[in-house]
């Protein structure tokens, strides 16, 4: 919502606007129902062979920060947040080949960070995003878009930017097509774009990358030796998505207020959409028969049902690991694998080869940007700390100092099976 | 758009008048503005250019000498708030903000004579330039007898006035601003850009023009560009933009306005700093995108709007160049959509090791206070849905959500109906993309989204038909 305007369309049109663009829905179903299974609706098109279709929701929610984090009264817990979640919050959702009825069912139960995303150069991906509206504001009409930050091709039409092009009203669907080319390899970042600094702090953001052609263990399109510092070749690779939250805004989009976005200040930094320590919680997936969110196995984790991506990099002794870095944070950060050196290889999508490339202990990066890192895990099992060195703002709590941070760990440990989907997570 | 008198420049068409009225009408209606009378903002401005750099030159006899004068004046922001600022005018005119584009040829000895209208003591500082003389002595950093620092140059007392020389010994994007009390000064606006071209011949091809060398691109072919494959520094001498990125703590600048005539510095300030407002040129969007000279903007006269058309190696081959200068005291993450921009220079360093080509293509163009960045830029009709069509059927405009820079079609050149009440800002099918701070609360004007720093690149149909 805009600070000012949204606020006087609430007043005007009241809970009317938000009647009418349901019923909108109910009209469209029928001629959309295909897609639900992974297809085209009929006369949209047809998703070509061998590319990739999605179906995004876009939604509100609630989310949970670290258990035992200190109260930001009144901002943090939200007094509205149902039982085990504290943080309102907006996003998408994967809910690819799950009927319309369940769809639409996922309105209120979204998640942070948003469904990892990748495709293979040349091939196509096919995003629809449905905008099936927000359960804790029916009085806001915003419209959601879906950016593919960093895509080099995009025509403003599938570029997601509200005022130089469409987006998605409550109750509609609209299907971007995204076409990478050969030489497109690398690690982007997706986000909706409407009334932006909003959407995307309240939690619609995330990574998206893409494999060089028939090449799927390579970062980028070269051939060279393991030996070789600008070599691109990963045994696993892990996908980090870098964000912040300053519960103010949260809180006060909950309550129907406004928000000065230039007073943000965060609370809690985020990975994947979770804050240390329940960065370290295993993947959450979803009920697979109707997509309803389902914390992560383990005692503990019954607050991340709406935070199912882990920042656990867990490989053998000897491998070598891809990390995919994306920020869309406003912070500038600097992470910090102690004890093991990175060799950057990519950097906003592009193969920075021998010439470019560096080997270092520290990797910056910056809203809006990517990295791509590569290191060998060390010959010794165990745990290596990965976290953003400016640890001074984490709020900590008594006895643990990176609570609510940035901070993951690398655990080396003999006897894994290979691993099949980046992150150990499948769309 | 054209920078530079002594090259070609395609004149100013219909299109561009149609623009300028069209961004007047928007623009008024949106800040709720009166123009105030068409003024000529600087030296040479009169081009007939809406966009791009606006180069001020003032060369005789192999050397180039300036006349700037710190003063003060106000500028507007879109919600209607006007700021009280510090700035450089040229020569004895009236205050802008940035200061003015100064243009010269490397090799050349550079004399800028600095008169302080300001109530406090000032100074000129250039970052990256040596031997820098003031008043034939050299311009070195001023301690009291203490060993406190007053000065980065030798301060110039109300009223005073000092010669700064130096030789433009290599090409590039250079920044000028005040090295007295620099977190107060720099903030209320002393600061410009200074470019130096290259010394060498053009190239014999139309329209084109060095940032840096002449060199031809060296290894590493597996990262070229997609547009030419020629990287090196060539570029479209038409299409030269400078993007100068500040912010504004509107606070900090009452109490300086509040504390005129007498001494104010940075130290009389307590209040925490905390920026509100972000800026390309000293403007923040929507008025980012107005024309150079624009009259309702009199102090602020460089649009920030870049403007190309589609790559084409028999017809359009050459890039756009963007010269990013920050004057900020934080990066700023400055994210354009569409086609990635190739940094070609930081620092005014050319990024070539040798036959190495250390450029490198980015979608954030990520710029340090008080540094500069060169980045060439084409657009490539990748796909040419014009020719295919979309692969999926579009849906009707009611069933969406449709923005005023929207041609209402997925395609280049083609126009369609957005809805009922949107203003349609599109002249001839053309596409727009933003640019932006990705700090997305620096892409706001005082927390309001789609705003502050923030612009937009437009995307002329090839053959540029019903765009004049
Ligand atoms: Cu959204
Ligand atoms: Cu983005």
């Amino acid at each position: 919502m805009s600070a000012s305007m949204d606020r006087r369309k609430f007043l005007t049109l009241g809970g009317a606007g938000a009647v009418g663009a349901l019923s909108v829905w109910k009209l469209a179903d029928a001629a959309v129902g295909g897609l639900l299974r992974g297809q085209a609706p009929p006369g949209i098109g047809h998703v070509p062979a061998g590319a990739k279709a999605l179906q995004l929701v876009a939604t509100d929610g609630w989310a949970s920060m670290p258990q035992g984090s200190l109260p930001v009264d009144p901002w943090f817990p939200d007094v509205m947040a149902p039982e085990g979640t504290d943080t309102y919050i907006f996003g998408f959702r994967n809910v690819t080949g799950h009927s319309r009825a369940q769809a639409e069912g996922q309105r209120g139960v979204t998640q942070i960070s948003a469904p990892l995303v990748y495709v293979e150069a040349g091939k196509e991906l096919w995003v629809t995003v449905s905008n099936v509206g927000l359960s804790i504001r029916p009085d806001l009409t915003d419209s959601h878009t879906m950016h593919w930050h960093g895509f080099r091709n995009a025509i403003p039409f599938y570029d997601g930017v509200p005022e130089s092009s469409i987006s998605v009203p409550i109750g509609r669907d609209f299907t971007y097509v995204f076409r990478p080319k050969a030489d497109s390899a690398g690690t982007y970042m997706y986000h909706c774009h409407f009334e932006d600094v909003e959407h995307v702090t309240m939690g619609m953001s995330g990574v998206v990358f893409v494999t060089p052609p028939g090449q799927p263990d390579r970062a980028y399109a070269e051939e060279l030796p393991d030996t070789d510092p600008a070599c691109s070749r990963f045994d696993r690779q892990y996908a980090i998505l870098l964000t912040e939250i300053d519960n103010r805004g949260h809180f006060n989009d909950a309550h129907i207020q406004a928000t000065d976005w230039t007073d943000f200040q965060p609370n809690f930094w985020l990975m994947n959409g979770r804050a240390y320590p329940d960065t370290l919680a295993p993947n959450g997936a979803p009920d697979a028969a109707n997509g309803t969110p389902k914390p992560p196995p383990g005692a503990g984790n019954e607050h991340l049902a709406h935070q199912p991506n882990s920042s656990l990099i867990v490989c053998q002794p000897g491998e070598r690991v891809l990390v995919r870095l994306a920020s869309l944070g406003f912070q500038q950060h600097s992470l910090t694998l102690p004890g093991i050196p990175m060799r950057i290889v990519g950097k906003d999508a592009r193969y920075v080869g021998a010439d470019t490339g560096a080997w270092v202990d520290t990797v910056d990066i910056g809203p809006g940007e990517s990295r791509d890192v590569i290191f060998t895990a060390p010959s010794q099992p165990g745990r290596y700390p990965l976290f953003n060195r400016d640890m001074a703002k984490y709020p900590g709590i008594a006895g643990d100092a990176w609570h609510g941070g940035q901070r993951t760990e690398v655990v080396v440990q003999s006897g894994l099976d290979a691993q099949t989907e980046p992150n150990g997570w499948s769309l | 758009m054209a920078h530079n008198p002594d090259k070609s420049r395609p004149p100013a068409t219909a299109r561009r008048h149609l623009w300028a009225v069209l961004g007047i009408a928007s623009l008024l209606a949106f800040a709720g503005l009166v123009p105030v009378g068409s003024i000529t903002p600087s030296a040479d401005a009169a081009t007939g250019a809406t966009s791009g750099v606006v180069c001020n030159r003032s060369s005789a006899n192999g050397q180039s000498n300036f006349l700037l004068t710190a003063t003060d004046g106000y500028v507007t922001v879109p919600d209607g708030n006007s700021i009280y600022m510090w700035g450089y005018a040229y020569g004895n005119g009236a205050f802008q903000l940035p200061g003015p584009t100064l243009c010269v040829t490397e090799g050349q000895r550079v004399n800028i004579t600095l008169v302080n209208r300001l109530s406090v003591p000032t100074s000129l500082q250039l970052p990256g330039i040596e031997d820098v003389l003031a008043d034939g002595n050299p311009s070195a950093p001023a301690f009291d007898s203490t060993g406190k620092l007053l000065s980065l140059a030798p301060p110039i007392g109300p009223g005073g006035s000092t010669t700064y020389s130096f030789t433009a010994d290599r090409p590039g994007t250079f920044l000028y601003e005040s090295g007295t009390d620099p977190q107060l000064q720099v903030q209320m606006g002393l600061f410009g850009t200074l470019i130096v071209y290259p010394a060498a011949a053009a190239p014999g091809q139309a329209d084109a023009a060095y940032a840096y060398d002449t060199s031809s691109p060296g290894a590493n072919p597996g990262d070229r560009p997609v547009y030419t494959g020629e990287p090196g520094s060539i570029y479209s001498a038409s299409h030269e933009y400078g993007l100068t990125l500040s912010e504004v703590d509107p606070d900090l600048h009452v109490a300086v306005e509040q504390a005129t005539g007498h001494v104010f510095t940075s130290a009389d300030y307590t209040a925490p700093y905390h920026a509100r407002y972000f800026m390309i040129n000293g403007r923040s969007f929507p008025d980012t995108i107005a024309p150079n000279g624009a009259p309702w903007l009199p102090a602020q006269p460089y649009s920030a709007l870049s403007e190309v058309q589609p790559f084409d190696p028999a017809g359009n081959p050459l890039p756009a160049l963007l010269r990013y200068v920050s004057v900020g005291v934080t990066t700023y993450p400055f994210h354009p959509h569409s086609n990635h921009e190739r940094v070609i220079g930081v620092d005014a360093h050319f990024l070539r090791d040798g036959t190495a080509d250390l450029s490198l293509e980015k979608f954030a163009i990520v710029v340090n206070p008080s540094s500069t960045q060169d980045a060439t830029f084409a657009w490539t009709n990748t796909e040419d849905y014009e020719a295919s069509g979309v692969p999926v059927a579009v849906p009707e405009t009611l069933n969406l959500t449709t923005g005023d820079f929207w041609n209402g079609t997925p395609y280049l050149g083609k126009t369609g109906p957005l809805n009922p009440g949107i203003n349609q800002k599109t002249e001839c099918g053309e596409y727009y993309h933003v640019a932006h701070s990705h700090d997305l609360t620096q892409a706001t004007n005082y927390g309001a989204s789609f705003g502050g720093m923030l612009t937009l690149i437009r995307v002329d149909p090839p053959e540029d038909s019903s765009c004049g």
